[in-house]
């Protein structure tokens, strides 16, 4: 690993730890005051347990969004591969289709059927992650399907044929277990790409509702402020925004460099 | 009595970007039960491609032709069919030991699959025949070794794990593809001994591949050379040595090294022709010394055992 990686890692922890420890000093009632002062949209909040929810609910979006959009790729892969000819081919031309469509569109449209099925200001966490997963799949599907590809051309999985193992096992026992590098990689890299594609559409407000904010909510709410004196209350979660994608995006690469480098 | 493994017309096409390309044609042989056949040639004239696609291993391939092993077809043999048979009735090694090892399995537990895919072994029963064939491979501390990960072991005891694991299911046909050309000279006379001995003890048909026509000629009694695709020249090795009728057979036997070491070698001048070409006539004819102009004018068909019109010595003795 590179000191990019290194450093990103180090981030990772520590903005974990900036959640567990607020969430640990909250219920112990041994929170101290908050330096930046009282949300102004709403006085009974501090911007420090604003700012730290949002991190919370960014982290815990992404990495769900993340795992579930790269175990349905893999899923998808794997059938993809087992099952051959016109089925690989029509995943394969389906999630072209399907990346060519754009985001934000898609969640905007999620998030006015939300609304009007379920009302509420804005979608609910486990909607805006299974929103996520659905628009996520497919990027991450033809990277796994090229990547099981090229793992299938290896001498030992032909020597694995060769002793009559069938191909369904082939794919699990011997082909799944050598792409776990790049599976953790491209993980790791989806997770910021979540988090800022959710960050985006929660600022524009077609999002998570105020009262229960990401950090691009909690931006969007108050992003008048930017402009005032008040910029210290916004300044946080854009630094802490800033270095969650960067501190994933760094990780992610180094263990991608180093599982394109193993082969 | 039908041969244990039978193939006639055999053609292996690839559709490539760069063209349609031929990598066997029309390819003959049989190995009766416990016979021993070598198959002979330059790399790239299509050895590797002709057994590979017997057993299935060629995804993206059009294979035509007929084959059979022990009475029942191969080519066109359903997926399950193949599989069934692979590592049970029919088992093959490889070229580069060093690569055809699973690196994230135990040594043991490669060995140890075929007996529970093919005989349903459990784990112990499988663990313990696993032990007892890396030990009859001629490997040290077996049950040690089994616990090991490829990475710990030297290149010629990866294929003697690979032997094991190939004759785990007592298969009546081996393939051996190369099975030294990756190992130091030394290793490469243990473990030719020690497929040579493995077939005489379990009367086993062979199909030994090489590019080495004095290597296959100690262990096989029949040869069959190839090049650029085609079979040139077949017959017993016996006389395939003695009295070679393709100028090609005559060439690699003057580039092959005798025992006595006497001689210079004379490598063949010249390279095999690019398959993607259209090849009108004989496709030695270029690198060939006894070329006259008939040879490039149309193909020559495999006549009395040899693909050439004018075969170098005289073939009346074997018209019938
Ligand atoms: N999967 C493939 N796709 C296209 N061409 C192939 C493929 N496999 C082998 N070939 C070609 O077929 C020819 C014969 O290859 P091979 O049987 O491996 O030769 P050998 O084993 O005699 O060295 C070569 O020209 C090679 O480039
Ligand atoms: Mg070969």
């Amino acid at each position: 690993m590179n000191w990019r990686s290194r450093l990103g890692l180090l981030t990772l922890v520590l903005l974990a730890g900036l959640t567990f420890g607020h969430a640990a000093l909250t219920a112990l009632d041994a929170l101290p005051e908050c330096p930046f002062g009282a949300d102004p949209g709403m006085p009974y909040e501090t911007v420090c347990g604003q700012v730290i929810g949002g991190l919370w609910r960014s982290l815990l979006l992404g990495v769900t969004a993340g795992a579930g959009s790269c175990l349905a790729a893999t899923a998808l892969a794997l059938f993809a591969r087992r099952l051959g000819g016109r089925f690989e081919l029509g995943i394969e031309k389906g999630a072209e289709l399907f990346f060519s469509i754009p985001d934000l569109l898609v969640l905007i449209v999620l998030g006015f059927v939300s609304r009007a099925v379920w009302g509420g200001e804005g979608v609910t966490l486990p909607f805006m992650i299974a929103s996520l997963v659905a628009i996520g799949w497919a990027a991450p599907t033809r990277m796994v399907q090229n990547r099981l590809r090229s793992l299938e051309r290896l001498d030992f999985i032909t020597a694995a044929h060769a002793i009559g193992v069938p191909r369904t096992r082939v794919l699990l026992r011997h082909v799944l277990p050598m792409a776990w590098d790049y599976l953790l990689a491209i993980f790791l890299l989806r997770v910021p790409a979540i988090i800022l594609t959710e960050s985006t559409i929660s600022y524009l407000g077609f999002g998570l509702p105020l009262d229960q904010p990401s950090l691009g909510r909690y931006l969007g709410g108050h992003w008048q402020l930017l402009a005032t004196d008040d910029w210290v209350k916004v300044a946080p979660a854009w630094a802490l925004l800033a270095l969650l994608v960067v501190a994933f995006h760094q990780v992610g690469r180094g263990l991608l460099d180093r599982a394109e480098e193993a082969r | 009595m039908s041969a244990l493994l039978e193939v006639t017309g055999l053609t292996v096409r690839f559709e490539t970007k760069r063209g349609g390309l031929t990598a066997a044609e029309d390819v003959s042989f049989s190995v009766p039960a416990g016979g021993t056949l070598g198959i002979v040639g330059e790399s790239g004239s299509g050895k590797s491609v002709s057994v590979l696609s017997l057993l299935g291993l060629l995804p993206g391939a059009k294979v035509t032709g007929t084959a059979s092993l022990e009475g029942k077809k191969l080519i066109g043999a359903s997926e399950a069919e193949l599989t069934k048979l692979r590592g049970d009735r029919v088992a093959m090694i490889f070229q580069d030991p060093m690569t055809s090892l699973d690196p994230s399995w135990r040594v043991g537990d490669q060995v140890a699959e075929p007996l529970r895919l093919h005989r349903g072994l459990d784990a112990a029963a499988a663990r313990a025949k696993a032990t007892a064939l890396l030990e009859s491979v001629g490997l040290p501390s077996p049950a040690e070794l089994a616990r090991a990960y490829p990475h710990h072991l030297s290149g010629g005891q990866r294929q003697r794990v690979m032997i094991a694991a190939a004759l785990a299911c007592e298969p009546a046909l081996l393939i051996a593809d190369e099975p030294t050309t990756a190992l130091d000279v030394t290793v490469q006379a243990q473990v030719m001994e020690l497929l040579a001995r493995l077939q005489r003890e379990r009367k086993m048909g062979l199909v030994l591949i090489s590019h080495d026509l004095g290597l296959v000629s100690e262990v096989c009694e029949e040869l069959l050379v190839m090049y650029a695709g085609q079979v040139v020249e077949r017959g017993p090795t016996k006389r395939l040595l003695s009295a070679p009728r393709h100028p090609y057979v005559a060439g690699l036997l003057a580039s092959t090294p005798t025992l006595e070491g006497t001689g210079r070698l004379k490598e063949i001048p010249g390279t095999v022709p690019d398959l993607r070409l259209p090849l009108p006539g004989c496709r030695f004819a270029e690198r060939c010394p006894q070329a006259r102009p008939e040879c490039t004018k149309s193909p020559v068909s495999l006549l009395d055992e040899v693909r050439c019109l004018f075969p170098l010595s005289p073939s009346r003795l074997s018209h019938v």
